[in-house]
């Protein structure tokens, strides 16, 4: 039994499907491409996959990860290929690799998120924005799963940001943002926040998220899931 | 409209049902002479998405050079809002087209509860509702499947409706529309210019007569228009087109599996069944050209499941030749075959146990009444001990969930026969507990689902009445009173109102198309769904058009009294049908077609199409 580790992305109108959905996708290519999968046992056999932290509806992604179990060894770049020929259009692998069969579940690897979000905002308020991204708390108010209102420092999970200007009101945020089960900050509800903050709401419905890619923590700083593709690939 | 459409599917609670590029969709370039065809399912994208006819006519049509055929759903209510909202008209999935801007519409009329859609999806398409109010700037608006066979309560939305089968005509209608648009003659001449193809139907070519509120007949009022429109059907199914793939739908579509349709019709004559009729004669496609197709549609999907449609896949005459060989080509692929319809004999058995090595499938019972009387009166050639036979098979194979179909309001029913729904039901739980202790691992599951009787255009029950919902309600409660007391059996029945307001359009005259517009206009859509389904409002827009419901749903008052789709033939004699009900009167059986023909008119309107 082999393990592939695959990066792919997520563009144009597959944004919108759900992570279940995006399994079938991907069940249904696979059986398409040909590729050799492992199947569970019982009744209702299904191919072993798993996914690192999938990106919400709705948002474009570069840096979509999945595991799979394939029985024999397929060449990576005849993978790659038979894969994108048969994806539907907007889902693509990028990069693939073979990773130990017992490595440890992707999702539980996953800290950080890199986000760039499009969206528009008075010319006026841009420099504020900067200066409030900047500032050591942006205390936010937010309703918990059971109710209550708790209020919390958005800035405890960005760790990193950059203003680009666009066109007219366009603007460009790049942020680095926790994920993943250690702590979480989605990006529309730090847009919401920020808004709030500005005092100018921010619709995120006319907003554009991408998710560039996920890191894991390392001593030397955040890790890029696709290196630990490569560094153990085992051809 | 990319941009805007972007933003709705932002707001919507399952946005894939909209976004279209499904793996096997297409697109295509567009040019000055390309038609563009709008397949329209009065439904949502999940329902409609399940309807293998959508597939066959959607590749039929793409396979056309110079011909675009994309898909229209209705709107979800949380979509439609946000689009009436922000004036955005109902658009095309694969090329976001508005729809108004397409040259055909095609409504495929599976249900009649999905009327109000139909007249939704036309308002938010932007064009005027009723046919006589478009021009020559708007959509041809076209219509067919099963509910076409009685298109009256949709006269007036309608330009053309096709009858019966409509693979082998299409690409002839395709090349007759492709002069009209070149040339542009005016609509009207097209239109006649058409009734010279099998099975077409203008509606506004006609004129129906009333006296005293009652319908009395229909005639043409243009010279070209035939006074009896016969339904076309596909002699060869071996020939007939059948696509190679399928789109391969997001959302949780009801049916996600590859289908193919073994055979068309059925020779086994149930007096209430509208499919059993009007698509007589039944016709074979053959073990290669199935597996063939198969083979295709398998690869071009990646489907893991297998269905083999058609109205009673045990009547396949080498059922077990066509699955042995499916099952050997599929067993290491895993792909598993599901025989929907299946009637649970001791042969059926056999394959059953062969199948359920790759997959598990849940089992269904169709024996519709209670009593060896009844099912004799709707001819339903099951016998009581074969059922318990097969159920016991079924049990001993490993199975415990078994669902028991009925349906209540038949004809001549008695209180007898509500009792034996649940002494059958009964029954059918005491044999799982006959079995020895170390084979019952589990509690079993027994489902008993209760329909209500709706008499349908074209069927021997054709002038029979129907129950008044109160009188139905009252059974529901009687059976529901009975089997509350058995725990391990689960019991529910469909809703009485619904299934009075199907009656009403099964056999409808085209004055119910205002009645659908007004109650359209009053709200009414999705009456297929119960959260949607308002009877007070059909009931109102009844009222308000001067019609008594009770008028359409009540037994007929004799064999000569006029039918609104008698201008219509579905290759069936309405003597055969009226003799068929006079033996159901007296329960009398009539014979399978494949044991002996009956005469039922098809041999003798379709010369040489009956070879049972
Ligand atoms: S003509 Fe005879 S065999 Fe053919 S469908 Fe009618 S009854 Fe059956």
């Amino acid at each position: 039994m082999y393990r592939i580790r695959a990066r792919y992305e997520k563009k144009g109108r597959v944004k919108y499907l759900g992570h279940l959905e995006i399994i079938k996708v991907f069940e249904r290519a696979f059986r398409r491409s040909g590729v050799p999968l492992k199947y569970t046992e019982g009744f209702n056999p299904h191919p072993k996959m798993s996914f690192a932290l999938p990106s919400s509806v709705g948002f474009s992604s570069t840096g979509e990860y999945m595991d799979v179990e394939v029985t024999e060894i397929v060449e990576m770049h005849k993978f790659i290929i038979a894969m994108n020929e048969t994806l539907p259009e907007g889902l693509r692998i990028i990069a693939g690799g073979y990773v130990e069969p017992k490595a440890k579940s992707l999702m539980s690897k996953v800290d950080y998120s890199e986000f760039q979000i499009d969206f528009s905002i008075q010319k006026e308020l841009v420099g504020r924005l900067e200066k409030l991204l900047s500032l050591e708390s942006i205390l936010a108010i937010k309703q918990t799963k059971s109710g209550k209102i708790v209020e919390n420092n958005l800035k405890d999970d960005i760790h990193g940001f950059e203003i680009i200007k666009g066109e007219g009101n366009a603007i460009t945020l790049k942020v680095l943002l926790s994920a993943g089960s250690r702590g979480n900050l989605n990006p529309i509800f730090l847009l919401k926040g920020l808004g709030e903050k500005l005092g100018e709401e921010i619709n995120s419905n006319e907003a554009n998220v991408l998710r560039i890619d996920i890191f894991a923590s390392t001593d030397d700083g955040p890790l890029s899931f696709e290196k630990t593709i490569s560094e153990v690939a085992m051809q | 409209m990319g941009m805007q459409i972007d933003y709705l599917l932002k707001q919507v609670e399952k946005p894939s049902r909209y976004i279209g590029g499904e793996v096997n969709s297409i697109n295509k370039e567009i040019s000055e002479e390309t038609v563009r065809f709008g397949f329209a399912f009065p439904d949502v994208y999940e329902i409609g998405m399940s309807f293998m006819g959508l597939h066959i006519l959607y590749f039929l049509l793409n396979d056309m050079d110079d011909v675009f055929c994309e898909r229209l759903f209705s709107p979800w209510t949380d979509m439609e809002k946000i689009m009436r909202e922000t004036e955005t008209p109902l658009f095309t999935m694969e090329s976001r087209t508005p729809a108004g801007k397409l040259d055909i519409i095609g409504f495929t009329l599976q249900y009649e509860m999905s009327y109000s859609n139909i007249v939704n999806m036309l308002d938010l398409s932007g064009l005027p509702v009723f046919a006589r109010d478009r021009d020559e700037s708007h959509p041809l608006i076209i219509a067919g499947g099963p509910c076409a066979f009685n298109p009256e309560p949709l006269a007036d939305f309608i330009d053309v409706v096709f009858i019966g089968d409509s693979e082998n005509i299409l690409p002839e209608f395709i090349e007759r529309f492709k002069v009209h648009k070149t040339e542009k003659t005016a609509k009207r001449e097209f239109l006649k210019s058409i009734v010279d193809i099998s099975g077409i139907y203008i509606p506004s070519f006609y004129e129906a007569d009333y006296e005293d509120g009652m319908f009395v007949g229909i005639n043409p009022i243009e010279k070209e228009a035939p006074t009896i429109i016969k339904k076309n059907i596909v002699i060869d199914l071996d020939k007939s087109y059948f696509p190679s793939k399928q789109i391969v739908p997001y959302a949780d579509a009801v049916h996600d599996r590859a289908v193919i349709e073994i055979f068309r019709g059925c020779t086994r004559g149930c007096r209430f069944c509208h499919a059993g009729m009007v698509y007589r004669p039944v016709r074979e496609r053959s073990i290669d050209t199935i597996s063939e197709i198969v083979d295709n549609i398998i690869k071009n999907t990646g489907y893991d499941e297998l269905s083999l449609a058609s109205l009673s896949t045990s009547d396949y005459s080498d059922l077990g030749s066509l699955v042995e060989k499916l099952l050997s080509r599929y067993e290491k692929e895993r792909v598993g075959i599901s025989l929907p319809s299946l009637r649970l004999d001791s042969f059926s058995m056999e394959i059953l146990q062969r199948i359920q090595r790759v997959r598990k499938t849940g089992l269904t019972f169709a024996p519709e009444a209670g009593t060896q009387r009844l099912r004799d009166v709707i001819n339903k050639g099951i016998e009581e001990k074969d059922l318990i036979e097969s159920v016991e098979n079924a049990f001993n194979l490993g199975w415990d969930s078994v669902k028991l179909y009925f349906m209540i309001g038949l004809p001549t029913e008695t209180e007898e026969d509500l009792d034996g729904i649940y002494d059958l039901a009964k029954k059918v739980l005491e044999t799982y507990y006959r079995m020895p202790k170390e084979k019952r691992r589990r509690k079993p599951r027994i489902t008993v689902s209760v329909s209500n009787f709706v008499p349908k255009a074209f069927t021997p029950f054709q002038w029979e009445g129907q129950d008044d919902p109160s009188v139905f309600m009252e059974k529901h409660r009687y059976l529901s009173k009975m089997f509350r007391k058995e725990k391990t059996i689960q019991f529910n029945y469909h809703d009485a109102d619904t299934s009075f307001m199907e009656s009403v359009f099964s056999r409808g005259d085209r004055r119910l198309s205002e009645v659908i517009h007004k109650a359209w206009i009053s709200g009414c859509k999705f009456d297929s769904w119960s959260e949607y389904f308002n009877y007070d409002k059909w009931i109102a827009a009844m009222e308000d058009s001067g019609l008594d419901p009770i008028a359409y749903a009540n037994r007929f008052s004799d064999y000569n009294q006029a039918l609104s789709w008698d201008h219509i033939s579905a290759g069936i004699e309405k003597q055969f049908l009226a003799s068929e009900n006079e033996k159901a009167k007296i329960g009398e059986l009539t014979e399978d077609c494949r044991q002996g023909c009956s005469n039922c008119g098809i041999s003798k309107n379709y010369r040489g199409t009956c070879d049972v």
